[in-house]
């Protein structure tokens, strides 16, 4: 790691949205973020999702002994890792989507709740596009989804690290789960029963 | 946020998307009917909310159900329940859902952190070893596989019982249900050592009794074959408390070994307490590494309360475990394997025995014996690195966020482990070369004579590793009393101490404090004082329980350093009661307490501060009586100085009665024989009988007593013959036999001058040698000898010390003739 960066600072910035702050935190830690991801994409771990969140922990003890990063700020920097993780496996996603079959990566799951998006093909694309749509309707449960599945935090390190009770972060992990598959799947779930369902339920 | 506006009936217009998700809510929590009445009126609102209904059920079908943890699946078994975790991995409870049958078992895996080669090999041996094992009373495996990460997991009977301590005392099981339990646990062992197994690690928590009371052997994890290299020297993460001395060295652990596990759990079954105490210290259990411990004498470990558990009187269990039943387990546990039961059926077939009335196999093991055991002693005492591993993998155990910690901590634990290999000669050949060099007479001083001088090339790098070690290799020759050396690796762990800490660190104090105790040890009490005093200044600001353990140790450092040193007593009795009390906030009235008080109450009794020292020692004697488990020498000891108390007030009625309570207690610990601490009681308790008059009687015991010392032989035997004259002439002086006492008393001043620092002892013998000269006439020398020790006494202990007036008394009276 380079000479401290001034991250608290940059955290502070980020989160009163200077998307330049992004940039220059990435700077710092995308190295390393960037190996725990490919890890996770070579499927050294697939049965365990994406565990990085212990490893995001030791980046963090990392940077607070490195440069001026305090306790404090660990919320804003979870966040922001999430982002840049999920920045991260869109664009290992995209690359490998432009593959052809065969020479890419088996499926990936992110976790058992997102199962249903093959997190190293084009899937993930359009998940990280139904992620920014919601971010307009409702920004915090994207943070949560992105501490969540992102940073594969347990349901408990996310309550921890949002400070909220671990039944309201299920709560929003349902409803935003729900929202996103039925924007990309809706067609599949609502197929089987289509005849109940007759009203067009795409405009949300 | 917008405010109210008194024309609209809402307060605040909620979103589209937030009245979705209420709603999403509120259906998923009362049922899809909600949506009937709550949106009664909007079909198109409903249809959405229906939708995403529809999706989260599609999403969350294959999910286990809201609010479980995700457990693992291996193979056809899905896990449903962790049993437990600890030592080697994690035990989950599974049953099979590959639609084939409904089939409950218990998975064990190995813990993540654990993954090591070394490990998995032997996790991988565990499948090998059960799988040839077919009996009642042990656990079955069924099955085994890897996941696909390529992590080997057991597929085991499932196994619903309680640990077999917990379960007989549950149940308040009498004595013969519990051994009978036991004898399901001996035909386990029996069965599998048969096979050619040896389970290694034996102890209540691996044998689970079903409810319908069949004990079952589990956690094969530690065995191994006993055919298996014969030669390896295992350092596995074995339970102290229940291993073999020759385990506690590294040595390899055979059917003997399990003998003797088996013989731990057996006292604990019969008598509630273990039959080496409940210390877990790493020099305790050096000390039972070389076989120099032998287990306390099982009816002195019983108390009202474990009696109450196996439903006998404490009278009734006292007297049932001073006969066979106590020979057995002591058979069972000897430190030399080869003195144990060769095999767990000869150990079963004697509790038959027992249980039938007849003759056991098992004897007393003799005094005799065992003095000359202890003298012959000579062999690697090797692996406190078992020891070691323990305490460091449990110093590992951290939180996530102290991750990088505990991966240095990991880091060191390895590097001393691989320190330790090499010194027990595994890897390293250069290593072996040296020790084997000496054959079989290599000793645990060797070994760590060879750490010392190898402890530069492997860990210059990190210090940290090397304090750490150096300080452990000074704590293992303080053990060894080779002070000198302890000294010089204790010192050279301070100063690199000093270099990387601060100087208030309490590590630098702890460092202080230990070698406060090996400098007191090898009488260097001008060091000793100044290293307490350091110790106590890092020390007394410092929190910690294992910082105030080392502070109070200081200040008892502190405080016998300067009783070595001649101050007075209130430079010597201060600081004992500062440890006093530290004591008191860490252990309340636990043993340590009572450690302290006798501490106290010797300083006090040989300051003639009788009222003190008594009250002292009632104190500590409560607590020793208030201990469960069993009391041992060191109880005795108070007991024995309470009669000494008695005699120093000249209350001889009170001393002869002290003096025979301490016998009837320790005669119980020696099989026949008495041993030198024994002894010594009985010559005192012959020197009350001598002062009452009993002459003839005193007598004939100290010729006894000199006779059985100089029979069990040793070092100390010259000391503890002239203590010995030293009584008997005082007695000869009662008797009026002056000529007598002259001559016992020349030869103990002579041996204790040559070999005692203690001046003031040595006047007091000096000054009765006088009164028996002048009692005879010889006043020319009796005079001087008289003056001066009364001199000399009267310096030291002030003019109001019992031993002062004596000595005036003798010195008016005599020079009065």
């Amino acid at each position: 790691m380079g000479p401290a960066p001034r991250i608290t600072q940059l955290l502070e910035e980020w989160r009163q949205g200077d998307e330049t702050a992004f940039e220059q935190l990435a700077q710092a830690v995308y190295d390393r973020l960037h190996a725990i991801a490919e890890s996770y994409l070579r499927g050294e771990r697939p049965s365990h999702a994406l565990q990085a969140t212990a490893l995001v922990n030791e980046l963090f003890l990392r940077l607070m002994q490195n440069s001026d990063v305090q306790y404090a700020s660990r919320e804003h920097f979870y966040a922001f890792a999430a982002k840049l993780m999920r920045r991260i496996l869109v664009d290992y996603a995209r690359r490998d989507a432009s593959k052809k079959r065969g020479e890419r990566p088996e499926r990936v799951t992110l976790a058992p709740e997102l199962a249903w998006v093959d997190a190293a093909s084009s899937e993930l694309l359009d998940l990280d596009r139904a992620l920014t749509e919601l971010a307009k309707l409702d920004p915090a449960k994207v943070r949560t989804l992105e501490i969540r599945f992102f940073l594969g935090a347990t349901s408990m390190e996310t309550a921890e690290l949002l400070e909220q009770s671990r039944a309201r972060v299920d709560r929003d992990v349902n409803f935003a789960l729900s929202w996103l598959h039925q924007r990309l799947r809706g067609g599949e779930a609502a197929g089987r029963s289509r005849e109940q369902n007759s009203a067009d339920s795409s405009h949300l | 946020m917008e405010g109210p506006k008194p024309t609209e009936p809402f307060p605040v217009q909620t979103s589209h998307y937030q009245r979705v998700e209420d709603l999403f809510h509120a259906a998923l929590e009362r049922g899809p009917e909600y949506l009937e009445t709550a949106c009664a009126d909007d079909p198109t609102l409903r249809a959405e909310v229906e939708a995403l209904l529809l999706s989260f059920r599609a999403w969350s079908a294959s999910l286990p159900p809201v609010g479980t943890p995700v457990l693992p699946r291996f193979g056809a078994y899905q896990c449903d329940e962790i049993l437990g975790s600890g030592g080697m991995g994690t035990v989950y409870r599974a049953h099979r859902d590959d639609g084939q049958f409904r089939h409950e078992v218990a998975i064990k895996v190995l813990r993540g952190s654990l993954r090591s080669e070394w490990y998995r090999e032997r996790f991988l041996s565990e499948r090998q070893i059960l799988a040839r094992l077919n009996h009642p009373n042990i656990a079955r495996l069924l099955d085994g596989g890897m996941t696909s990460e390529g992590e080997p997991y057991l597929v085991m009977e499932l196994i619903e019982g309680e640990p077999l301590d917990a379960y007989c005392d549950a149940r308040r099981l009498p004595l013969n249900d519990r051994l009978s339990l036991f004898g399901q646990v001996l035909d386990a062992v029996d069965y599998a050592h048969r096979n050619l197994v040896v389970h290694r690690d034996l102890k209540p928590a691996n044998v689970l009794v079903t409810k319908e009371g069949r004990a079952k052997l589990v956690d094969f994890g530690t065995s191994k074959l006993v055919e298996a290299d014969a030669m390896t020297t295992s350092l596995h993460a074995v339970t102290p408390a229940y291993a073999s001395p020759e385990q506690l060295r590294g040595e390899p652990a055979g059917v003997a070994s399990d003998v003797f596990s088996a013989g731990v759990i057996l006292y604990e079954l019969i008598t509630g307490a273990s039959p080496f105490g409940a210390s877990e210290s790493i020099t305790d259990a050096l000390r039972r590494a070389s076989g120099e411990v032998t287990a306390a004498a099982p009816a002195t470990a019983v108390t009202a309360e474990t009696v109450q558990l196996r439903g006998v009187s404490l009278d009734r269990a006292r007297k049932v475990l001073t006969g066979d039943l106590a020979a057995i387990m002591l058979k069972a546990l000897e430190p030399e394997p080869a003195r144990r039961y060769g095999t767990a059926q000869a150990l079963a077939d004697d509790l038959t025995r027992y249980r039938e009335g007849r003759p056991v196999m098992a004897k007393p093991a003799s005094r005799l014996y065992r003095a000359a055991k202890f003298v012959r002693r000579n062999r690697a005492a090797v692996a406190a690195a078992a020891i070691l591993t323990i305490g460091l993998a449990a110093a590992t155990v951290v939180s996530t966020y102290q991750a990088n910690v505990a991966r240095r901590e990991a880091r060191r634990a390895e590097q001393i482990n691989t320190f330790l290999n090499d010194m027990v000669g595994a890897a390293d050949p250069s290593w072996s070369k040296s020790l084997q060099s000496k054959g079989a007479s290599v000793t645990l001083l060797d070994v760590v004579d060879e750490m010392r001088d190898r402890i530069d090339s492997y860990f210059g790098g990190d210090s940290e590793v090397e304090i750490r070690l150096r300080r452990t290799i000074g704590q293992m020759y303080a053990v060894l009393s080779k002070h000198a050396e302890a000294r010089i690796q204790l010192r050279l762990a301070l100063e690199k101490q000093l270099l990387v800490a601060r100087a208030d660190d309490p590590s630098l104090g702890t460092l202080y404090a230990d070698l406060a105790g090996v400098e007191y040890r090898s009488q260097q009490a001008t060091e000793a004082e100044r290293d307490a005093l350091s110790a106590i200044r890092i020390l007394e600001r410092a929190r910690g329980r294992a910082n105030r353990v080392a502070l109070m140790s200081a200040y008892n450092y502190l405080g016998v350093s300067r009783t070595q040193d001649g101050k007075s007593f209130a430079e010597q009795e201060e600081p004992m009661r500062r440890a006093l009390e530290i004591g008191r906030e860490l252990y309340g009235n636990e043993w340590p307490t009572a450690v302290n008080l006798s501490v106290l109450a010797t300083t006090n009794l040989k300051a003639g501060h009788f009222d003190q020292a008594e009250k002292y020692l009632g104190e500590a004697i409560a607590i020793g009586d208030a201990r469960p488990g069993p009391k041992g020498y060191e109880y005795v000891a108070l007991l024995r100085d309470r009669a000494r108390l008695c005699l120093e007030r000249k209350d001889l009625a009170c001393a002869a009665r002290g003096y025979q309570a301490a016998l009837d207690f320790i005669r119980p610990f020696e099989n026949g024989k008495d041993s030198v601490f024994t002894i010594n009681i009985r010559e005192w308790l012959a020197l009350t009988n001598g002062l009452r008059g009993n002459y003839a009687e005193a007598d004939r015991e100290f010729q006894a007593a000199g006779a059985e010392i100089a029979a069990i032989g040793g070092s100390t035997t010259e000391s503890y013959l002239a203590g010995l004259n030293d009584l008997r002439a005082q007695v000869h002086m009662a008797a009026g036999n002056f000529a007598l006492a002259e001559r016992e008393l020349r030869g103990s001043l002579k041996f204790y001058r040559e070999h005692r620092q203690d001046e003031v002892q040595n006047a007091v013998l000096a000054s009765r040698l006088g009164e028996s000269l002048a009692r005879r006439g010889d006043n020319a020398e009796a005079a001087p000898l008289l003056r001066d020790s009364y001199q000399t006494i009267l310096k030291a202990m002030g003019p109001n010390h019992i031993w002062t007036k004596d000595a005036r008394a003798r010195m008016r009276s005599e020079l009065r003739r």
